[in-house]
């Protein structure tokens, strides 16, 4: 299946206008977990478990694992982009008003 | 092809490398003990209830808040830093937070190290908190002497610290780059070989091996959601983590 995903909308979290299926029930999860916010966690999740069943709200949560983790591998070692990644995607940064981290 | 799941829907491959992540945290490492690195996991959770940490993180710049940590009083100061700043706040890090850290006593390596364990401890405990799991309780430290082992080819030249490329490698680091690919985020650990083998061997389930690794295309096949929605999620979890990698 081809979707056209709205970037912006998925950083922002608004998942209503991503333009992908569950959108909005998927990144309400992600934001419930990374955010640890406890009054909204346990609805978004029986959410996700109605729309997408066992297996997918399992391969949500493991997503968000990696990204809760990853993130903090780049951000302490103060690692760049890869060359190809950068060139691949620097339009993409310059929309979203991304800088590269030198120092 | 569907991969084989337990009960609460968890991918069995998945439920495997977790349990050896928790296993390894309570082992030695390279450069700390089994006890020290339970230590940093549980002063890891700690950051989550601690004011200077919540001050810093509302605050426009992390300099702005100044006072000290409400730590578990076990490890020293400058390591209570790293854990709760790396844990809450990591994307506003830079080099002369790290320079300041290592002008105070903390060596590189330990450093790096610090740094697989809190980003392990993050991925058990989100996966944890997104299926609903009480958090689990960390295991009793395995007895044992850390390596000490650094790579003589490691150096200066990606982000703030030594890492090794391909070519650095000798026969006493094990093949990190052949098993888990060679791009920066592989590297990134590199200076304790170990810890990236270890934090890979969990991540890679977690979410895939790179696109140039075969059983890429298989694991993509076995999830019960759609790579598009992986990456929507990725997205967002790296956005609101302040990450700009």
């Amino acid at each position: 299946m081809d979707v056209d995903v709205d970037l912006i909308a998925t950083l922002e979290g608004r998942g209503a206008a991503t333009g992908m299926p569950h959108g909005t029930e998927l990144l309400a999860l992600t934001d419930a977990v990374v955010l640890r916010d406890f009054d909204t966690l346990d609805t978004c999740r029986e959410v996700v478990r109605t729309a997408l069943g066992d297996a997918g709200l399992a391969d949500v949560a493991a997503t968000i694992g990696s990204y809760n983790a990853i993130v903090k591998v780049a951000d302490a070692t103060g690692i760049e982009l890869d060359d190809d990644t950068a060139e691949m995607t620097a339009d993409m940064r310059a929309d979203l008003d991304l800088v590269d981290r030198k120092t | 092809m569907t991969e084989e799941r337990l009960p609460d829907g968890t991918r069995r491959g998945l439920a495997e490398v977790m349990e050896r992540a928790w296993q390894r945290l309570a082992r030695a490492g390279t450069w700390w003990s089994g006890a020290e690195r339970l230590a940093i996991a549980a002063e890891t959770r700690q950051a989550d209830r601690c004011g200077l940490c919540r001050a810093r993180k509302e605050a426009l710049s992390p300099n702005h808040a100044e006072g000290r940590h409400d730590s578990l009083g076990v490890l020293d100061d400058v390591v209570v830093e790293a854990i709760h700043r790396i844990r809450t706040d990591a994307g506003r890090l830079s080099s002369g937070w790290l320079k300041g850290l290592m002008e105070q006593g903390l060596e590189d390596a330990r450093y790096v190290e610090l740094v697989g364990v809190v980003s392990t401890l993050s991925a058990l405990d989100a996966v944890d908190l997104a299926m609903g799991r009480p958090e689990r309780a960390l295991l009793e430290p395995v007895e044992g002497v850390p390596t000490r082992h650094r790579p003589v080819g490691a150096k200066m030249g990606l982000g703030w610290l030594p890492t090794l490329s391909p070519d650095d490698l000798t026969p006493q680091e094990p093949e990190l780059f052949a098993t888990y690919g060679d791009g920066n985020i592989q590297k990134a650990m590199s200076l304790v070989p170990e810890e990236v083998m270890g934090f890979f061997d969990l991540d890679t389930e977690l979410y895939f091996f790179e696109r140039e690794f075969p059983h890429r295309k298989v694991q993509e096949a076995g999830r019960a959601i759609t790579p598009m929605q992986i990456e929507m999620i990725a997205a967002r979890a790296a956005s609101l983590n302040g990450c700009h990698y």
